[in-house]
């Protein structure tokens, strides 16, 4: 896919852009690179920007978050309190009104190629005239489909089909063609007929907002000068996440902003080095969370979800453990967690626990991590890895820096032997991380380390010489020579200068350059990959165009209305800029800060309910009675431990309090807190038979994961997107009462 | 609403550096900057070497207006306040 992963892939052009959507983005508190991210923010984007005095951020996010009070600080922002999950509608809904009033750029969108993408003085285009065919599976139409030679699209001018690669001008926008009684449709029709499916006023409904909402906002995104949308893990981590951050990206390719100076970004490509090895093993098989495969059963359907390789990046962790407790597709021997905690922090993380406490389901278990948490004090054996100030390694960084950059990291504490370059850490009973996983290569006999690891000559015996061999090829060279510019900088550094960030080659506008970039690119509005990708669990074609949609269960169902009125709150989380999900609450000092959470809740909520700050509710959702029931046994004898706030039958009370920075119907908990390892006294943990140090204020405060629903079909998991495997974060309905 | 990022205007403050006599020195901090991050907390903390439970600088997280139906455009405002001691 030409659009960059989903995630993390792109932001916006701060310092140039003049109109900015947060969508679920938590800006300035939360996000990769958060500190760079803020400073480009509030002193790029609204001081230094030559739109400053214009410029509006409009912050979509059911908790005023603390990018929403930067964004409203002047008077000119604003924040649009979504209701969780209803992305989708206000998104498409956005696209209906640009569509319908003519706020997308006409001229971009209908140009079929290379060709005249350069003659018009455009860097990229668009799919919007290619035609897609209307029965299932659909596909693009290609040229050997008309007869007209090899071509993968088909695009029409003045509605006579036409090789995309041989048009000289622009392509028919909303047009269809009828081939063989079969219409092939333009994808910009595709995606007005997908946006015309429902009314601004039935999404504004859907999501709770006032009306006229989206046409404001979509009327004055598209008249801004330099607007862009951008996005967190808001709208993807949700079972309709693929399709909420593919509409995201769509909405950015209707005002052609991407990769434009102003626009939304997907910054520079990074340095990049190499240890050559010629015997590099890959991994092979299926994996345990069945993601990036298709189903290879027998059967019809599948019994478990499987999530494509195209949509799905990395891995599905929930979809890991409950695999790991049935057996599916294959039994577990060991495990070996690295620097995750997924018993504190997976939604539903009961799934987790359980799994980690079957000695049937999970008999060998060992975790390399720095922080003792959750998921290390279940393990059997505990690595302890150094912290990040005694680590060689290097990173690249994300947009917005528009330039070429790569850090390097070596240890500020601790020592190399010099002839070995072998880490003695701070502490004898650690070993950095990437030692421990070299030592374990080494002794199961991997080819590419040891002696001779990396070609004739060059060994890789610890992250020393790993890096070292990294450092010297590529865009690399010399090393980790103490005196060379690479370690003495710090890293490697192009001249940011404005001139290497953006480029006048083009007569339509300035881009980004995208130095080492592919810059020449196709951008893809529908997903003929995702659109020939069977659902496992029903057999189906998945949809290649963003939907309305809510939250949708493996098998693309919207729960029963009737949960929704027995579970009328809604669960959600937040996040504080001085604390990470899962490592930091042991840090007393910062702990200090906000001693406890709370669950959050509107002022209006807390009047129905009868209560103020510092009361106490008990809430329950769908599925936490499950707790009680067998399929928890082993984390049921220690659920009192870890949450002394379960009160039995799926019931947990919580302290609430009231503020207007959460939007009515929402239970919110800072996901911080109630930890039950880390050194909370809540979840004892031995080691070598003897019980560790521990402190209550790390434990302080409530954790909200158990609460999370399981998915209605397959009982055991957390809700997950079908297409782009992410949980849903948030959302699960919730019964709140006063106790 | 009145905001209280303004309440230090720009001339005011150039007037007080042309003043003859012997300075006052006061710390300004952009609040329209200021996200309420904490980090200067801890950098104090640092500095001083402060217990837990001992803060010279707090950040105080103001929360003015009022949001409670959704049906309405929200008027709500949220200010961060560094508190430095001074020192
Ligand atoms: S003043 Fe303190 S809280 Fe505000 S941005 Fe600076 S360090 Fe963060």
């Amino acid at each position: 896919m030409n659009l960059p992963p989903y995630e993390i892939g792109s932001y916006t052009d701060y310092e140039y852009c003049d109109y900015l959507i947060s969508m679920g983005s938590n800006i300035t508190a939360a996000d990769y690179p958060m500190q760079t991210r803020a400073r480009y923010l509030q002193k790029f984007g609204k001081r230094l920007n030559p739109d400053a005095k214009n410029f509006k951020h409009v912050v979509i996010d059911p908790r005023f978050t603390n990018g929403a009070a930067k964004a409203t600080h002047n008077g000119v922002g604003e924040w649009v309190p979504l209701k969780p999950t209803t992305d989708a509608y206000f998104m498409l809904g956005m696209i209906r009104w640009m569509i319908e009033n003519n706020g997308y750029k006409r001229e971009y969108l209908t140009i079929p190629n290379e060709k005249v993408a350069k003659k018009k003085g455009y860097r990229n285009w668009t799919d919007m005239t290619y035609l897609v065919g209307t029965t299932k599976p659909m596909k693009y139409l290609t040229g050997k489909d008309v007869g007209l030679g090899q071509s993968d699209f088909v695009v029409l001018i003045n509605g006579q089909p036409k090789m995309f690669q041989e048009a000289d001008g622009f392509a028919d926008l909303d047009a269809s063609y009828v081939l063989n009684g079969v219409e092939y449709k333009t994808v910009f029709r595709l995606l007005r007929e997908r946006a015309q499916e429902h009314t601004l006023a039935e999404s504004e409904a859907v999501c709770d907002i006032p009306a006229g909402t989206i046409a404001r906002i979509a009327q004055e995104f598209s008249s801004a000068k330099h607007p862009a949308i951008e996005m967190f893990r808001g709208p993807v981590q949700q079972s309709n996440g693929w399709y909420n951050g593919q509409a995201l990206c769509i909405i950015n390719m209707l005002v052609d902003n991407i990769d434009r100076k102003g626009g939304f970004i997907s910054g520079h490509k990074n340095y990049w080095g190499d240890v050559k090895a010629n015997n590099k093993r890959k991994p092979s098989g299926v994996r345990a969370d069945t993601a990036k495969a298709a189903y290879q059963g027998k059967k019809p359907t599948a019994t478990r979800p499987w999530y494509s390789g195209y949509a799905v990046p990395r891995g599905v962790t929930p979809n890991f453990f409950s695999n790991v407790r049935m057996g599916y597709p294959y039994k577990n021997k060991a495990y070996l967690n690295y620097y995750n905690d997924p018993a504190y922090t997976m939604p539903y993380n009961q799934e987790t626990i359980e799994a980690l406490l079957d000695v049937k389901a999970m008999p060998l278990t060992f975790s390399i991590d720095a922080y003792m948490g959750e998921t290390s004090a279940l393990c059997d054996y505990v690595l302890p890895d150094t912290d990040y100030l005694e680590r060689v390694g290097g990173f690249k960084t994300y947009p917005p820096i528009k330039t070429q950059v790569f850090g390097v990291r070596m240890p500020v504490v601790g020592s190399f032997d010099p002839k070995t370059h072998e880490y003695k850490a701070i502490r004898p009973d650690t070993k950095m991380g990437d030692d421990i996983l070299i030592t374990l290569a080494k002794e199961c006999g991997l080819p590419t380390f040891g002696k001779d690891g990396g070609g004739p000559g060059v060994n890789i015996n610890n992250s020393w010489e790993f890096w070292n061999e990294f450092y010297s090829h590529k865009d690399f060279k010399g090393g980790l020579d103490p005196k060379g510019s690479l370690v003495k900088l710090g890293g490697k550094f192009q001249n940011p200068a404005p001139k290497y960030q953006y480029t006048k080659n083009y007569s339509s506008g300035e881009y980004t350059s995208f130095p080492g970039g592919r810059q020449v690119r196709v951008l893809f509005t529908y997903l003929e990959k995702v659109a020939t990708y069977k659902n496992a669990m029903t057999g189906n074609y998945m949809d290649g165009l963003p939907m309305y949609r809510t939250i949708v269960d493996c098998k693309e169902q919207p729960l029963d209305p009737a949960i929704y009125k027995e579970y009328p709150m809604q669960l959600h989380t937040n996040k504080e800029p001085f604390h990470t999900q899962s490592r930091t609450m042991n840090n007393l000092w910062l702990a200090s800060i906000k001693p406890q959470n709370y669950a959050e809740i509107n002022p209006a909520d807390a009047e129905k309910l009868g209560v103020k700050t510092g009361d106490w509710v008990k809430v329950k959702s769908p599925s936490s009675e499950q707790l009680d029931s067998d399929m928890y046994k082993n984390f049921h004898k220690h659920i009192k431990d870890y949450y002394p706030n379960y009160l039995g039958k799926g019931w947990f009370k919580f302290q609430v309090r009231a503020t207007s920075r959460i939007r009515p119907g929402l239970f919110s908990v800072c996901q911080s807190y109630g930890r039950f390892g880390a050194g909370s006294p809540k979840g004892k943990w031995h080691m070598n038979g003897k019980e560790q140090p521990s402190d209550e204020r790390v434990g302080a405060g409530f954790h909200i994961n158990p609460l999370y629903m399981a998915d209605p079909v397959l009982k055991n998991m957390v809700l997950v997107d079908p297409v782009g495997g992410a949980t849903q974060s948030f959302g699960t309905p919730l019964r709140v009462e006063k106790i | 609403m009145s905001e209280l990022g303004t309440f230090v205007p720009d001339e005011v403050l150039e007037a007080s550096f042309k003043k003859p006599g012997p300075k006052q020195y006061t710390l300004w901090v952009d609040l329209e900057y200021c996200v309420g991050c904490h980090a200067c907390t801890m950098a104090c903390k640092g500095e001083n070497n402060t217990p837990v439970g001992v803060d010279y600088n707090r950040v105080m997280e103001i929360e003015v207006g009022e949001f409670k139906d959704s049906k309405e455009k929200p008027d709500v405002r949220v200010y961060f306040v560094p508190m430095p001691c001074m020192h």
